[in-house]
């Protein structure tokens, strides 16, 4: 990751599953709030121990008019298999909740229209359209969040979404390689493959196929959905992985065009399947004109490197923001009468920090809730991530910040403007 | 001739995802907590959670263990 990389999407997946600290440093204490002033709901993935505090007892956070935190930890000590908090379990019985319903919902239409219907078609079709909404939903969330920080708490689990989804299209092609391809004497796996080699034409194409290596890649980042991946594939790695869903989408619609609804009469199933590429297409259209605005924003050079960004009045007390000048993405925040300017992109995935919060002397992304330090952008020991800094300066009132990034975790010297509060 | 291209390729990943799992038992012996000190201390639900994932990128932590030699 480049100090200049733009933000260009909103965790094409996310991660859940966290660690669990075994000691508690300091700065292990992530309070994370998202977006100022916006109401803060789940949209982090790790709870915390805090040394004073309950970790699951999110109203213990709410005092006076300061926004309700969230305690998450995200840069602990160790790993667990999933970082349960009361937030991931509502999230996950919401979701199995709503999958149990919708398969509900949809048997009973399918048991009504075709009474004759059997239980392998019931399982094949069930579980199909299942992971066809979910993945949808999944793809739809990053641009939303984008769009509107009301969203957010859709992207908390949307790890768990991931996987619930995978688990769904993992028994349809297992149940659909079992029930079409186990039967005879050809290996099954390679029946798949030349039960019919019609790859040339279109109404008949061997539409199984383009099922199968979608799954092989549902599976690759069903598996790597743990920050255990995250960190040892490398964040660029990983993400760029994971941005392979949108292949994954590009197969699963040739597979649904290809196979079901060539058998299928009813008009509503092409409807479905137009209009749900639509719904996608259209929402990251929206969210990627949305970030090219903040992209077109030119500052003008006054001097020796500086860009004049904004007042001071801009910004609130322990908030930032975000600039992109001179393909730079930029974080300024203001904080105990200083100023300070780190990259914009969060070591842990990409996250937009400039859009979180300077919480217990720490920026703190909006995400999960990774902090830096403000004046070296460097996470506060024992751990050892580090975003490039910016020298800034004030003339009066106004904010200047030079676009040059120096490297990772340099110590930059804070603008100064007013007495620095007590800490 | 498609059969013949889908046996190779299966024969490929059936070698691959053996090797993977043969790698799995030293990764979890010794090759694990080399690449990422944290994982000395997790817990058995972790590293029962990602072992799909080492056969699946067993080059990556190779690599990645061999570097940190």
């Amino acid at each position: 990751m480049h100090s200049g990389e733009a933000l260009t999407e909103v965790g094409a997946t996310d991660p859940d599953i966290g660690y669990i600290p075994t000691s508690i440093p300091r700065y292990s204490n992530y309070l994370s709030i998202p977006a100022k002033s916006q109401p803060l709901k789940a949209n982090s993935q790790h709870e915390t121990f805090s040394t004073q505090e309950s970790p699951f007892d999110l109203d213990h956070h709410q005092r006076g008019d300061r926004p309700r935190c969230i305690t998450y930890a995200t840069m602990s000590l160790q790993y667990s298999a999933v970082g349960w908090n009361k937030q991931k379990k509502r999230y996950n019985q919401i979701l199995w909740l709503g999958i149990a319903l919708f398969l509900a919902v949809f048997v009973g239409l399918q048991l009504a229209f075709h009474p004759n219907i059997t239980a392998e078609t019931l399982i094949l079709r069930g579980t199909s359209v299942t992971a066809f909404v979910l993945l949808h939903i999944i793809l739809i969330i990053g641009p939303l969040c984008r769009l509107n920080e009301r969203f957010l708490p859709l992207l908390y689990n949307r790890r768990h979404m991931g996987v619930s989804m995978f688990l769904v299209a993992a028994v349809h092609g297992i149940f659909s390689i079992i029930q079409f391809h186990a039967l005879g004497d050809t290996n099954a796996f390679v029946s798949v493959f030349t039960s019919n080699e019609n790859y040339v034409a279109i109404s008949d194409f061997p539409f199984q196929v383009l099922g199968f290596f979608a799954l092989i890649i549902f599976f690759l980042m069903a598996v790597s959905s743990h920050d255990f991946w995250l960190k040892n594939l490398s964040p660029r790695f990983w993400k760029n992985m994971h941005m392979l869903v949108y292949v994954a989408y590009a197969l699963i619609f040739m597979h649904v065009a290809t196979g079901a609804l060539q058998y299928e009469t009813n008009p509503i199933y092409w409807v479905m399947l137009v209009g749900g590429f639509t719904v996608v297409a259209a929402l990251h259209i929206a969210s990627g004109i949305k970030e090219n605005r903040k992209l077109r924003t030119q500052y003008a050079l006054k001097e020796e490197g500086y860009y004049e960004v904004c007042s001071l009045n801009d910004l609130e007390e322990n908030c930032g923001k975000s600039v992109f000048i001179d393909a730079e993405n930029i974080a300024i925040f203001k904080y105990n009468g200083k100023v300070s300017a780190v990259n914009n992109v969060c070591k842990h995935q990409m996250g937009p920090i400039g859009e979180g919060r300077v919480i217990d002397d720490c920026i703190t992304c909006p995400w999960h809730g990774y902090q830096y330090l403000p004046a070296n952008g460097q996470s506060p020991p024992p751990f050892d991530e580090k975003l490039s800094t910016y020298r800034v300066k004030l003339l009066g009132n106004m904010i200047w910040v030079n676009a040059s990034p120096l490297p990772e975790g340099t110590f930059v010297e804070p603008a100064v403007y007013g007495k620095k509060l007590a800490t | 001739m498609t059969e013949q291209i889908a046996q190779i390729i299966l024969f490929i990943a059936a070698a691959y995802l053996a090797i993977g799992l043969i790698f799995s038992v030293f990764f979890y012996l010794k090759g694990m907590s080399k690449i990422d000190a944290i994982t000395a201390e997790s817990t058995w639900g972790f590293k029962l959670i990602v072992f799909p994932g080492v056969i699946a990128f067993w080059p990556f932590l190779l690599s990645k263990w061999r570097k940190n030699r």
